[in-house]
C-alpha cells in the first residue's frame, strides 16, 4: 500500500483505536487534560517501537532464523526501555507498555524500514486524533442523569463505540478512490 | 478553583419558548416536506414514519419509566427523534428497520447519556448510521426495483433516491429540498436554529462540488453538478435540521461556521469518493464528534478549566 | 479461598467489572472460539507469570519487577501462539496479533504474586482472575457473535466444522455488532448490566 494509504487507513478507514481497538485502555483512563500531552507519548513511541521491531527483526532474528522470538525480542527491547534511568521522567512505563505500542510493532512484522516508519507515524497519529476526540467528547459528558449502573467506564465505552461507529463511514471504497 | 463545568445542558431556550413547543415546531416545518414525500412515494412512507415514531416513543417511555420513573414523552423529544430517523431512511426498507433506528436512537443515543440535552451525537443520526452498517444490503439504495409501481402517485425512477425518504436528484429530490429549507426559514426567523450552520454546510458542499465533482470521473476541477448536488432531500434534511440540533452544535459563532464548512466537506467526500448517498447524514455525525474541540475556537476558555 | 474466587469471578470480575485489559479481548471477542483460546492462553499466562514472576520478585528490586514480568510473559504467550500456530492454524490465525499482544495485558502484568505470598495463593489467584475474565469475554463473544452474525463458532471436531447457524438471527444479522463498534457498545451495556446485577450494591 502507498504511504499515503496507509496513514489514511491507520488514522481514518481502520483507526489504530476505533477501528483497531489497539490503545482503548489508556484512552479511556486518560486524566482530564491535557489530552494532546498525554496523547504524545504514545503516539511517539508508536514509530520508535515499529523502527525498534524492524531493526530487531532485520538485524538479529532472520540472521538468526529467530522470527518466532519476535514478541520476546520486542518485549525485551520494551523492558531495557523501562529499566531506563528515569530521570525525571517518571511515567514511562505506562506509554510503553501500551498494546497499541506494541501492536504496531509486531503489525510492522513484515515491512521494510520506510514501511515500518510511516505506519508508526500514521498509527500515533491515529491514536492522537482519538485521544483528542475522546478527551473533547468526554468533558462534555454530565454524567448525573446517566443511569447509575452506566457511569464512569461503561458510558465512556459506550462513547467510544459510537465515535468508532461514526469512523465507520471512512471504509475500503473510499480508502481506494482517494489512494488510488 | 475549580474548574468552570461545561455550559448548561443545551438545548439553551429563549424565554417564551418550552421545550415542547421548539421540538413542535421543527416536526411542523417538516411537515410541508413529509406531505410532499408520502404524496410522491406513497403508503410505504407512512409506514416507515409511523413505525419510528412509534418506535420511538415507545423506547422513550419505557426507558424513562423503568429507569427514572417519569414520563418524559411530554417533551416531544421522542417525537421529534422518530420523524427524524423515519425520514433518513429509504421508503424501501423492511420495517424493523425504522423501529431499530429509532429504538437505537432513543435508548443508546440519548437515553444512555441522561436524556434530553445530554447526547453529544445527534440521536437519529445515530440511529441511522446503526442500521445503515448493520444491514447495509437492506439500505442500499439499489434496492428499488425498477421504478415506484402502485406506491406513491409521481414514479420515481431509482436514480432519483439517496437514501433518505425525500430523494435526490430530480423532481423528489429538488422539491424535497425546497420544501425543507421553506420549513426551517421559521426556525431561522425565530432563532431556533443557528443560521451559520446551513450556510456554511451549503457554501462548502456547494463549493467542494463545483470545483472536485469531477475528479473521480476524470473530468477535472469545476465542473460539478451543483444544483443536482443541493437538489438532494437528504442534503437538505442533514443541514436544515440536523446538523442545526442545538445540543449536538457547537455554541459560538466560529465554532457554527467551521461545524457547517466540515458538514460540507465531509458530505462531498463522502458521497463522491465514498459513494455513500447518505454521506450528508455521515458528515453530521462525524462533526459532531468534533463539537467541544469546536466550541473552545471562538472562545479558548469556554468550557475549560 | 473458594470466597476470593467466586468473589473475582462474580461480583468484582476484573474483565467485566472493572473493565481491565480490554485491547486483545475487544477484537477477538467476534467469535465464540475465539475467546474460549484467549481466555485460556490468559490463564496459562496469569498462572506462569504468577509464579515465575512471583519468585524472581523475591530477588530483585522493584524496579525491576514490570521488565521481568513482561519477559516471562512474552515467554508464555510466545509459547500459546506457536503451539497454536502448530496445532490449529486455523484457530491461530482468527487470534491474529491479539494472542501476542497479551505479553502486555494490564490484567496479566498487574498483580499476581506480587508481595510474596506463597505460591499456593498465588495460583489460586490467577486462576480466578483467568476464569474471570474468560467468563467475561465469553460473554461478550457470545453476545456479539450471536446478535451480529447470527452463528456460535466452536473448535471444529472432525467433521464438524466449528460453525452453528441460528436459524432466525443468520439471516441478517445486526452486522455492526461484530465489527468494532459493536465491541465497545456491548462491552459497555454488559459491564453496566453486571455493576447494576451485583449483589450487595449500595441502594439508591
Amino acid at each position: 500500500m502507498s504511504a499515503v494509504g496507509i496513514i489514511l487507513t491507520f488514522t481514518f478507514v481502520n483507526n489504530v483505536v476505533l477501528g483497531q481497538l489497539l490503545g482503548v485502555c489508556p484512552i479511556l483512563g486518560l486524566p482530564r487534560r491535557p489530552a494532546l500531552r498525554l496523547g504524545l507519548m504514545p503516539a511517539a513511541a508508536m514509530p520508535a517501537a515499529a523502527l525498534a521491531s524492524w531493526a530487531v527483526r532485520r538485524l538479529v532474528l532472520v540472521p538468526l532464523g529467530l522470527e518466532s522470538l519476535q514478541l520476546i525480542a520486542l518485549c525485551l527491547v520494551l523492558a531495557l526501555f523501562v529499566l531506563l534511568p528515569d530521570g525525571g521522567k517518571a511515567g514511562w512505563n505506562l506509554p510503553v507498555t501500551n498494546c497499541a505500542v506494541l501492536g504496531v510493532g509486531l503489525l510492522t512484522a513484515g515491512s521494510g524500514v520506510l514501511g515500518s516508519l510511516v505506519t508508526g507515524l500514521a498509527a500515533g497519529a491515529g491514536y492522537l486524533l482519538a485521544a483528542v476526540v475522546f478527551s473533547g467528547l468526554r468533558e462534555r459528558l454530565e454524567m448525573e442523569r446517566a443511569p447509575r449502573a452506566l457511569h464512569g467506564l461503561p458510558l465512556y465505552l459506550v462513547t467510544a463505540g459510537l465515535m468508532s461507529m461514526a469512523f465507520l463511514a471512512f471504509d475500503r471504497v473510499l480508502l481506494a478512490r482517494l489512494a488510488g | 478553583m475549580t474548574a468552570p463545568g461545561p455550559l448548561a445542558p443545551a438545548p439553551h431556550l429563549h424565554a417564551g419558548t418550552t421545550t415542547r413547543g421548539l421540538m413542535l415546531s421543527v416536526a411542523a416545518c417538516l411537515l410541508p416536506a413529509g406531505t410532499w414525500g408520502v404524496l410522491v412515494l406513497g403508503p410505504r412512507a407512512l409506514a416507515v414514519l409511523a413505525v419510528a415514531v412509534g418506535a420511538s416513543l415507545l423506547t422513550e417511555l419505557l426507558i424513562a419509566g423503568l429507569a427514572w420513573k417519569s414520563f418524559t414523552l411530554a417533551d416531544g423529544s421522542a417525537l421529534l427523534t422518530g420523524l427524524l430517523a423515519g425520514f433518513t431512511l429509504p421508503v424501501s426498507v423492511p420495517l424493523f428497520i425504522p423501529a431499530v433506528a429509532a429504538a437505537f436512537a432513543v435508548a443508546v443515543v440519548k437515553m444512555t447519556f441522561g436524556g434530553l440535552g445530554r447526547n453529544w451525537m445527534n440521536p437519529a443520526l445515530g440511529g441511522r448510521l446503526f442500521v445503515t452498517f448493520s444491514w447495509p444490503a437492506l439500505l442500499a439504495v439499489g434496492a428499488f426495483p425498477g421504478s415506484v409501481s402502485g406506491g406513491g402517485w409521481v414514479r420515481v425512477p431509482p436514480w432519483q433516491l439517496d437514501g433518505s425518504l425525500l430523494g435526490g436528484s430530480g423532481t423528489l429530490g429538488a422539491v424535497s429540498t425546497l420544501l425543507l429549507a421553506l420549513g426551517s426559514v421559521y426556525l431561522l426567523a425565530r432563532r431556533i436554529v443557528a443560521w451559520e450552520i446551513p450556510l456554511t454546510f451549503a457554501a462548502g458542499y456547494a463549493l467542494t462540488v463545483w470545483a472536485l465533482a469531477g475528479l473521480p470521473a476524470g473530468e477535472g476541477l469545476f465542473r460539478g453538478d451543483v444544483p443536482a448536488a443541493l437538489g438532494s432531500g437528504g442534503f437538505a434534511l442533514a443541514a436544515f435540521y440536523m446538523a442545526t440540533d442545538p445540543v449536538t452544535s457547537p455554541q459560538g459563532r466560529a465554532g457554527r461556521l467551521a461545524f457547517g464548512a466540515g458538514c460540507g466537506l465531509l458530505s462531498f467526500l463522502l458521497r463522491a469518493y465514498g459513494g455513500r448517498p447518505e454521506g450528508p447524514f455521515l458528515a453530521v455525525a462525524l462533526m459532531n464528534l468534533f463539537v467541544p474541540l469546536l466550541n473552545r475556537l471562538g472562545s479558548p476558555t469556554a468550557g475549560k478549566g | 479461598m473458594s470466597g476470593d474466587f467466586s468473589r473475582s469471578l462474580w461480583r468484582e470480575n476484573p474483565f467485566l467489572i472493572y473493565l481491565v485489559g480490554l485491547c486483545p479481548a475487544l477484537a477477538v471477542s467476534t467469535r465464540l472460539v475465539n475467546a474460549l483460546l484467549l481466555g485460556a492462553a490468559m490463564l496459562f499466562a496469569l498462572l506462569g507469570t504468577g509464579i515465575v514472576g512471583g519468585a524472581l520478585e523475591r530477588f530483585l528490586p522493584p524496579r525491576w519487577h514490570l521488565p521481568v514480568r513482561l519477559l516471562v510473559a512474552s515467554a508464555l504467550v510466545t509459547a500459546c501462539d506457536r503451539f497454536l500456530s502448530v496445532f490449529a492454524p486455523a484457530l491461530h490465525a482468527g487470534l491474529g496479533i491479539y494472542l501476542p499482544l497479551l505479553a502486555v495485558n494490564c490484567l496479566l502484568l498487574g498483580s499476581a504474586g506480587r508481595g510474596g505470598r506463597p505460591f499456593g495463593e498465588t495460583a489460586l489467584e490467577a486462576l480466578g482472575m483467568g476464569a474471570a475474565f474468560t467468563v467475561g469475554l465469553t460473554l461478550l463473544a457470545l453476545l456479539r457473535e450471536l446478535l451480529g452474525a447470527g452463528t456460535i463458532t466452536l473448535f471444529p471436531m472432525g467433521s464438524f466444522r466449528g460453525v452453528l447457524r441460528i436459524p432466525g438471527l443468520a439471516g441478517q444479522p445486526a452486522r455492526l455488532l461484530a465489527a468494532a463498534p459493536g465491541a465497545l457498545l456491548a462491552l459497555g451495556y454488559l459491564s453496566a448490566l453486571g455493576r447494576w446485577a451485583r449483589p450487595g450494591r449500595k441502594g439508591s
